[in-house]
């Protein structure tokens, strides 16, 4: 059990570590979606918690990714705090987002729920474009500074990678413990039925709340990754219903209960635009239509999964598993 | 030990519990009768706090619990059982144990993601004590079989077992003969007389006046969310005709 993990972290390692010097040097491929994918990984894993685990919906998991990182950009460069310093502070205001967010809708359940997270969504973005004099309203912030190391300036997209998938491993890595533990067993008791947790000792709206919070701060963290470790600017369009769809269905098509599947399931929804692109482009399609077929591509997945695989990649290798 | 004083539970215009008070002394085992409706679930309901009387109050060793929330009225060492059942259908067997035990609670977030050497030595005593509560029972061979894998009496048991972990000085069982066979029916009278040799006070729901000659030292009976009476399991099988002329279908569900 041990040794499997360990080579099963061996050659994840190995591929993060290989995966942008094969993509740039091998076939001068942009590093870009395979940095977006560290950023996915990061959110999928954190709403996994939430969603997977404990069986809360979430529709506006995006809203704490854009305070993370609206909190460290403005922190870092209109306050000019340290970078180094912005990240845990924008990380800290994720955290108490979630608490005060997670307080009131995580009395509701199913499809309330949904609602209510996804209307929270839609009103945090909405500040984001409307408080201009913190946000930059519709523009957003830009120049924003990178992650400082002494004299070392961490600019370049491979400093920006290995940064960023460093912590997406660290993070898949505890959650991943985390979710195997008494706390991820008590997570899916609730799950299971809220009434008899509660009878069986366990304190369910304190519980729900905690892993709200927690969840809500490793997505602010990957905010603040976001606007210090990318491309320098973040404007409110980023943040979206769509991109708190797009997480769920990284949760979906990985399988409710694994982080790992979590994980597989943002690499897939990172990679997949890019790969419909290639295949567009040997098609001779032009940009709307590569841009129609991603779409289409994007729906078509989720409906597969949701048909033929409910349980997701994880679930259905488990099940092939017991069953051979 | 449990105290319920002159509660009342009205849903609506519905009476659902009328001024009802009763006691459940230590290490005492008292049944619960009454025909559909009579109120016996919406009564540990409100013992439990999944529901607040409309009035009354529910003392355990003299503190009130009415307005506690229900798991702390499982960690101050009043448990109850579900009609229906409920296992954790996302957990195996031996975790729907584990996460009673009370002990697993000390396994937070830190904990939970640091497996410091003291939080192992936690775990390994939740889950020796949670297998404890499955032999108890006599579900020992399943451990890792998912709750829904199990039969409707075996889920019976686990819950049973479940509630065992949380380490109840009082159990309330509700109807946990219900949809049983003979045989299971059995078994699970052992387990009860077993658990109540261990000193643990136990408030159940039966409709076998059978099994409760056999277990029960006191019976009560509630009718249309009224306690009618009271007494030894032999004196409630003698009242036959007050019992005759509250529910008008004798025998049926007296054998």
């Amino acid at each position: 059990m041990r040794g499997a993990l360990l080579v099963k972290w061996t050659v994840l390692t190995a591929t993060v570590i290989l995966c942008p010097i094969i993509l740039e040097y091998g076939f001068s491929y942009s590093l870009e979606p395979a940095l977006q994918a560290g950023f996915f990984v990061i959110l999928s894993v954190s709403l996994a918690l939430v969603v997977g685990l404990t069986g809360q919906i979430s529709l506006g998991h995006a809203a704490f990714f854009g305070i993370g990182a609206y909190s460290a950009a403005i922190l870092a460069s209109r306050g000019h705090l340290p970078v180094l310093l912005a990240i845990p502070a924008g990380t800290l205001v994720g955290l108490a987002a979630g608490f005060l967010i997670g307080y009131p809708v995580l009395k509701l359940k199913s499809y309330y729920l949904a609602l209510a997270t996804l209307v929270v969504g839609i009103a945090v973005q909405e500040f984001f474009k409307a408080a201009g004099f913190l946000t930059g309203g519709e523009i957003g912030l830009y120049d924003l500074p990178n992650i400082r190391l002494g004299n070392f300036e961490l600019s370049s997209s491979f400093a920006h990678y290995y940064v960023v998938w460093m912590f997406a491993l660290i993070i898949v890595f505890f959650c991943d413990r985390l979710s195997k533990s008494f706390l991820g067993k008590r997570l899916r008791a609730i799950h299971s039925d809220e009434g008899a947790a509660e009878s069986a000792g366990i304190d369910v709206p304190w519980t729900k709340l905690g892993i709200f919070t927690f969840s809500a701060g490793i997505a602010a963290f990957g905010g603040t990754l976001f606007a210090h470790c990318s491309y320098g600017t973040i404007d409110p369009g980023e943040f979206g219903v769509i991109l708190s769809i797009k997480i769920i269905t990284m949760v979906v098509i990985g399988g409710m209960f694994s982080v790992y599947g979590a994980a597989m399931g943002a690499v897939i929804i990172a990679l997949l635009p890019e790969m419909i692109r290639r295949l567009g482009d040997l098609a001779h399609m032009d940009l709307t239509q590569i841009t129609h077929l991603q779409d289409i591509a994007f729906g078509v997945i989720l409906v597969i999964f949701v048909i033929f695989a409910p349980q997701g990649i994880i679930g259905k290798m488990r099940m092939s598993e017991t069953n051979a | 030990m449990l105290e319920v004083e002159a509660v009342s539970c009205h849903f609506g215009g519905l009476v659902a519990l009328d001024n009802v008070s009763l006691r459940v002394e230590e290490n005492e085992l008292v049944g619960l009768m009454g025909p559909n409706g009579a109120g016996k679930t919406t009564l540990f309901n409100v013992i439990n706090s999944f529901v607040s009387p409309t009035e009354g109050t529910v003392y355990l060793r003299g503190e009130e619990i009415t307005s506690l929330a229900p798991h702390m009225i499982t960690r101050k060492g009043l448990v109850r059982t579900f009609q229906d059942i409920r296992v954790f259908g996302w957990l195996s067997v031996l975790e729907n144990v584990e996460v009673a035990v009370p002990l697993n609670r000390n396994i937070g977030f830190w904990k939970g993601m640091l497996l410091t050497p003291k939080a192992r030595l936690t775990e390994g005593f939740v889950k020796r004590r949670a297998a404890e509560c499955l032999d108890l029972v006599g579900l020992s061979g399943l451990h890792d079989r998912s709750a829904h894998s199990l039969t409707f009496g075996e889920q019976r048991l686990l819950g049973v077992a479940r509630a065992l972990a949380c380490e109840p000085d009082i159990l309330l069982l509700d109807e946990p003969s219900s949809g049983l066979n003979q045989d299971e029916t059995e078994v699970l009278a052992g387990v009860i007389r077993e658990i109540h040799r261990r000193n643990i006070a136990i408030f159940i729901i039966e409709h076998h006046i059978g099994m409760l000659m056999d277990l029960g030292q006191r019976i009560i009976v509630l009718d249309r969310g009224k306690k009618i009476m009271e007494g030894t399991p032999a004196e409630v099988k003698e009242e036959e005709r007050v019992i005759e002329a509250y529910f008008g279908e004798k025998k049926k569900w007296l054998t």
